[in-house]
């Protein structure tokens, strides 16, 4: 019979879904059972164990090293008994800081960073491992998705080769995850450095949008993701008890915290999260998510293939340029104006724009916006080309990492979603239009 | 020390929710073997009496009839509640009545495991069905261990 190792376990048994049991003996002869939330697979032969609330087990390893792990495939049930041997206590390096990451991330959801301190990664070697034999052993659940996923994503690189412009792009790019892939709920979002927080460029497949929305580095899964560039899997929230409360928070913090925050796109009861960093030229470029009201749904091949489709979107979208119109401006059709006037007002501060008194976006969109308006009012003018934006000295944007195209994006988006009288078009390659469907009062607030 | 009325009570009344149920024995050179159990009450006569499933429970059972010390973890999916009993007279005992018992834990157990998320088709695969080999100890201390800085101390007895 062939003697197993760590890596004929299916990836779930590490997920912590199922917690697994440490059985321990003192030196006396007394057992003891403690529950574990994650095992951390290390290598072929050695597991980590997370030093958290053991107490008797710790003393129990000091005089008896040898021990028996537990683990449990949440996927299907199968079990295996691990005999592992207690090697020693790491309170830094690598294997402490992977832990620490994966506990971060954990407790940026529960909000219990004191609880999920991680005070040493406990490290065994793994001596033998067998299958717990149990009758009546039911088929493992399908998890539905394709198998042939070099395909899907051979797919995908043609469906971003033929976008003409980055809606598209982005669109398609996140539709084909969600029709072809099926990542029913998929959103992207991107780092902006100068803030170290990530915005909603674009979602697929939530209740509402989400554009727009801010998330700090280091807040919730995404946060999390991003701060730490490693993928952030959560394969059942209501096992760990996690992201309907962590949400709620979330949402709470939002609202009455500050009125210049949009609510980030969640589906209601989602039991499954995945989040995978975007990094290009070993910088973060920013996240892309999924969520699934299923639990279970996601297991380490998801977050490989997500990683990889990630990065073919976040290649195409930082190489993408709006060049040079092609043609002259169609002549400006007509403006007709509704009844009645909008107020549209300025924060110098951070950016901010407010419709009527309502948020709309901040950043770099939210000047743009400003720009445009105020050339709008000014010289009556309607359209506009990327390259006098992107050399405009109000905007201030770099010359290298040019982000504008994906925040024109983003601020269309937001003016969709918010149908307000002010729209923009990418009238065609490089130029847009503004339309303003009401007079409009601009009000600008020094910070 | 004899465990209190109170605290023999309370863990009397979870073994019956559907816990999870998680023996640890061990071998004369200390090595520690962790089983499933099927089922668990503790009897008027202060006895717990626990339902060990076959195949996967022989090496516990063969502990047994060598070290008789225990360790019955018991957690409850929906709440994480967690208790640890020790013991160390586990011997096998006569249950009558305990595939009943069995089949109403699984049923409870099965139960909380679908409220957690796991799929109901293999909900009831954690451990064999059919044939159980009983044994019983007297509880000597018990232990909270739910998850929390708190974790690990002794109920007062």
């Amino acid at each position: 019979m062939k003697r197993l190792t760590l890596r004929d376990l299916p990836s779930g048994c590490f997920d912590g879904v199922i917690p697994a049991l440490l059985g321990t003996c003192s030196g006396d002869g007394t057992p003891n059972a403690t529950w574990l939330s994650h095992v951390f697979l290390l290598d072929d032969r050695h597991v980590a164990l997370s030093c958290q609330f053991f107490r008797k087990t710790r003393a129990n390893l000091a005089d008896n090293p040898h021990a028996q792990l537990l683990l449990v495939a949440p996927n299907s049930i199968q079990q295996w008994r691990l005999n592992i041997r207690f090697l020693r206590s790491e309170t830094e390096g690598r294997t402490f800081e992977l832990m620490k990451s994966r506990l971060d991330a954990i407790a940026s959801v529960t909000r219990m960073e004191a609880v999920f301190a991680l005070h040493s990664a406990d490290v065994f070697e793994v001596d033998a491992i067998s299958t717990v034999e149990v009758e009546q052993t039911e088929p493992s659940v399908p998890s539905g998705r394709s198998a042939d996923r070099l395909f899907e994503l051979s797919r995908l690189t043609e469906i971003i080769g033929s976008s003409a412009d980055l809606r598209t792009l982005v669109d398609s790019g996140l539709g084909f995850l969600a029709t072809q892939l099926g990542y029913e709920s998929v959103g992207v979002y991107l780092l902006e450095e100068s803030e170290q927080a990530l915005y909603a460029l674009a979602t697929h497949g939530f209740p509402t949008s989400g554009v727009g929305a801010r998330i700090e580095l280091g807040v919730g899964v995404i946060g999390t993701c991003a701060r730490h560039r490693i993928p952030i899997r959560i394969a059942d929230v209501n096992r760990e008890r996690l992201y309907g409360r962590a949400v709620r928070e979330q949402l709470e913090r939002i609202q009455s915290g500050a009125e210049r925050d949009i609510p980030l796109a969640s589906v209601a009861g989602a039991k499954s999260l995945l989040a995978v960093p975007l990094v290009l030229q070993g910088k973060l470029f920013g996240v892309l998510a999924t969520e699934c009201q299923r639990a279970l749904a996601f297991d380490e091949r998801d977050a490989q293939m997500l990683t990889t489709a990630g990065q073919l979107l976040a290649q195409s979208i930082a190489l993408y340029r709006d060049e040079e119109p092609e043609r002259e401006p169609e002549p400006e059709p007509p403006s007709i104006l509704r009844a009645g006037s909008i107020q549209v007002r300025y924060y110098e501060a951070d950016d901010s724009i407010f419709v009527d008194g309502e948020y709309l976006i901040r950043g770099l969109p939210g000047k743009i916006l400003w720009l445009l308006l105020g050339l709008h009012q000014r010289e009556g003018r309607t359209t506009f080309l990327n390259r006098e934006l992107r050399l405009h000295p109000f905007l201030k944007i770099p010359a290298i990492n040019d982000n504008l195209a994906t925040r024109l994006l983003m601020l269309q988006r937001r003016l969709d979603d918010k149908k307000l009288p002010i729209q923009l078009h990418r009238e065609e390659r490089g130029r847009l239009r503004l339309t303003c469907e009401m007079n409009i009062t601009l009000e600008s607030v020094s910070a | 020390m004899t465990l209190s009325a109170s605290a023999l009570a309370d863990l009397r009344e979870f073994l019956c929710l559907g816990v999870s149920l998680m023996l640890v024995t061990r071998d004369e050179r200390l090595m520690p073997e962790i089983t499933r159990a099927a089922g668990a009450r503790l009897g008027e006569d202060g006895l717990l009496r626990v339902a060990l499933p076959l195949p996967e429970a022989r090496r516990a059972v063969w502990n047994l009839e060598t070290t008789p010390s225990v360790a019955l973890s018991l957690v409850l999916p929906t709440t994480y509640r967690t208790l640890q009993v020790k013991g160390s007279d586990t011997h096998v005992v006569d249950w009558p009545g305990h595939e009943v018992i069995a089949r109403r834990h699984a049923d409870a157990f099965v139960e909380q495991v679908v409220a957690v998320g796991i799929p109901r088709p293999i909900a009831d695969a954690f451990f064999s069905h059919g044939r159980y080999v009983t044994v019983g100890f007297t509880p000597l201390e018990i232990y909270d261990q739910t998850p929390g800085p708190a974790s690990g101390l002794r109920v007062a007895p």
